[in-house]
């Protein structure tokens, strides 16, 4: 299970984005952007 | 996308699952959310009665099992149990149901298997005597994981009130009545009942019941519960009031602006209680022990339970199964995780409102655990560093004194920056004519534009002056002087103290940025920086390793505090819920920004505490109910370990809770 690193909540399979190479899911499409705006900060 | 008030999950505004209350729709991710949303003092009544009876049953329940003997003692046993099993044990029932209905695990599916093993075993030893060698029965043991747990449970919501105290202190400031004028005349009525643009009349002494605009009077207003600012503030007609500050000495009449769940006030008081709710990092390894622990757990009863059976059963003892359902049914009740599940909400209920009774608003809990790192902190310099009301000096006119005053007024007027601001109030005492300005722009970082009478005109930055172009050609430039917010030094030098890397920066001018690095004594600052360079800039820190603060006004800010790992709004007292940024400043006390770092680094390290002490306590506990202490006991230890195996499982909740309330004094010691 994968869990969405902006909310913390169980991420979704179809809403995805690609940071570093590693892929993240999100739970809706908001965290998604929030994510993509600044991936560093949440990917440390 | 809106977020369930209660659980604070993510919920599609198509969910058919919602409650209006004060005229704002809130959704939520299931029926158990809203039932508690809409009633949460039933819920907390029933726990209450449930728990009463619970005690009022269990206690003769054990006095008669252990003291007396007599033939139909098991059937009276079985009377007294009943109330307790199907009454105050049904809210267990309910969520073991929900949970295996949604193929998940939860504790209430532990404490359910265990209670019911312990009662539906008894009930067949009192009604059919045959089937096992025991004659006595485990009623006091279903009866007392029941009432041990729910007191466990109890002392969870009485020390949820207890630290959700300053919230509460909150919501006590709005009065329950308003003079709401009718007519010609006054009526007294329910603050439930009035609406936007209806016209109420405060008087002296009295707390301000929304939020609204002076139309006739003028009072001082105390506003310190909501600013922290501790002079009272003089307000006239058309001057804005906030609902829970004080009316101290005259008589006002308002116009309704916001009221009920919109007024401010209502709009803090859900943000300390969202701040309890969000998903902290941390909180996630808790989520993820708790989902593999339910299926963890299962596992150890049974095959502890196997393990006991077929061992008894090959060294001939008759107690075999008996044996076998008492380790079952202690290992489920000694692991449940409940505490597992407190251990991060609970401190974060306790610190946001520990962090709200010093003016720090925690608006998004998720940014707690890169609160708890920060090593860098940016300060925008005007209107963070700087008091945020501007003065206008050196104003020089290259044209018509009237037409460039009117020029000035007209477009200023329609801005909110605090030049505007400054502009307006300089033009106070000069002669202008009200323009028709048409096509205006605000441009943050540069200015604003328009056109009159088709002439292109900007009051934009040059240099270190404001000037007035019309067609490129400078009518007018000013200087505006910021003044240092008082307690900046102090704070800067209390953070340098400390290991933190200071940065300013401004789009002012190099000449200004330095002026103040200088004075407070800060090496790095970047100046001439529009709205997207400061995100660069906190990017730039992010890249080589440093967790970012960025401390701003909120106006142009809000892309570098999004940006940065903890954004920090100054707010300006109202609108409160429409600032960005993960926390808010209500007063301007910068000295918070040590002491919300203060308050992260706590919070984190009690919720690991916590986390670790409860994973530690249900690990150790298994063992001990399985079975690890028989060889030194003797197999008699199974006679009380399954009501030992309930109050452990109070105790632990219990510890967890009273161990988050002394964050509230190691903060308060440490911010002293």
């Amino acid at each position: 299970m994968a869990t969405d690193p902006v909310c913390g909540m169980k991420g979704n399979k179809d809403i995805e984005s690609e940071y570093k190479g590693k892929k993240y899911y999100f739970c809706c499409e908001h965290c998604r952007e929030e994510f993509d705006k600044n991936p560093v900060k949440y990917t440390r | 996308m809106a977020t369930d008030p209660v659980c604070g999950m993510y919920v599609s505004e198509d969910s058919n699952i919602y409650s209006d209350k004060d005229g704002t729709r809130y959704y939520f991710c299931s029926q158990g959310c809203k039932e508690k949303f809409d009633s949460p003092d039933i819920e907390e009544k029933s726990l209450k009665y449930k728990l009463i009876i619970a005690w009022v049953f269990s206690i003769p329940l054990l006095i008669i099992d252990y003291l007396f003997k007599f033939s139909f003692k098991n059937y009276l046993l079985f009377v007294l149990v009943l109330p307790v099993q199907l009454y105050s044990g049904s809210s267990f029932y309910k969520g073991a149901y929900q949970a295996v209905k949604n193929k998940m695990g939860n504790m209430d599916l532990l404490i359910t298997l265990g209670t019911l093993t312990a009662f539906i075993f008894s009930i067949i030893i009192t009604f059919d005597s045959k089937i096992f060698p025991v004659k006595y029965t485990y009623f006091d043991a279903s009866a007392f994981i029941i009432t041990l747990i729910l007191t466990g449970s109890y002392i969870e919501s009485l020390t949820k009130k207890k630290a959700n105290s300053s919230a509460n202190k909150l919501l006590s400031l709005l009065p329950s009545k308003v003079h709401l004028y009718y007519g010609n005349k006054i009526v007294d009525t329910k603050i439930d009942d009035i609406k936007i643009n209806d016209k109420i009349l405060i008087r002296p002494g009295e707390n301000i019941p929304v939020d609204g605009k002076i139309f006739s009077g003028e009072s001082e207003i105390d506003e310190s519960m909501i600013t922290g600012e501790e002079i009272p503030v003089l307000k006239k007609t058309d001057d804005n009031v906030i609902s829970g500050t004080k009316n101290i000495n005259g008589e006002i009449s308002v116009i309704v602006k916001n009221y009920g769940a919109n007024s401010t006030v209502n709009k803090i008081y859900s943000m300390i209680q969202m701040a309890s709710m969000g998903r902290a990092k941390i909180q996630r390894i808790a989520d993820i022990f708790s989902s593999y622990f339910v299926p963890v757990v299962l596992i150890a009863a049974l095959s502890s339970s196997i393990f006991w059976y077929f061992y008894l059963r090959s060294v001939n003892n008759p107690l075999y199964t008996v044996i076998a359902i008492l380790v079952f049914v202690s290992v489920v009740v000694i692991a449940c995780p409940c505490a597992i599940g407190l251990a991060a909400p609970i401190t974060l209920l306790i610190s946001s409102n520990k962090a709200s009774e010093n003016g720090i608003l925690i608006k998004n809990s998720s940014s707690i655990d890169r609160l708890s790192k920060i090593d860098t902190v940016i300060f925008d310099k005007t209107g963070t560093l700087t008091d945020n009301n501007p003065e206008i000096t050196d104003l020089e006119l290259y044209y018509d004194n009237e037409y460039v005053y009117s020029l000035l007024y007209s477009m200023e007027i329609k801005s909110n920056h605090p030049v505007a601001y400054a502009i307006i109030n300089y033009l106070k005492n000069y002669k202008y004519d009200i323009l028709n300005i048409e096509n205006f722009k605000e441009i943050p970082g540069y200015g604003v534009t328009g056109y009159y009478n088709d002439d292109f005109i900007e009051i934009k930055k040059n240099n270190d002056k404001i000037s007035l172009m019309v067609n490129s050609k400078e009518y007018a430039s000013m200087k505006i002087s910021y003044g240092l917010r008082e307690t900046v030094k102090n704070s800067i030098k209390k953070l340098k103290k400390n290991n933190i890397n200071i940065i300013i920066v401004t789009g002012d001018s190099k000449e200004n940025a330095e002026k103040v690095a200088d004075y407070l004594d800060v090496n790095t600052y970047y100046y001439d920086i529009k709205p997207e360079g400061k995100s660069e800039i906190v990017k730039k820190y992010q890249s080589t390793g440093n967790y970012v603060m960025f401390v701003g006004d909120g106006i142009n800010d809000t892309i570098a505090m999004e940006t940065a790992d903890v954004g920090v709004a100054m707010s300006s007292g109202s609108d409160i819920a429409k600032e960005s940024g993960d926390i808010i400043l209500l007063n301007n006390d910068l000295n918070n920004i040590y002491n919300m770092l203060i308050i992260g680094k706590y919070t984190i390290s009690k919720v690991k505490q916590n986390i670790g002490w409860a994973i530690g306590y249900n690990s150790a506990l298994i063992p001990v109910a399985a079975g690890i202490m028989v060889p030194l006991l003797g197999l008699g230890i199974y006679d009380v370990l399954p009501i030992f195996a309930a109050l452990a499982m109070g105790l632990s909740s219990t510890t967890v809770v009273l161990n988050s309330l002394r964050i509230k004094g190691h903060i308060k010691n440490a911010i002293a």
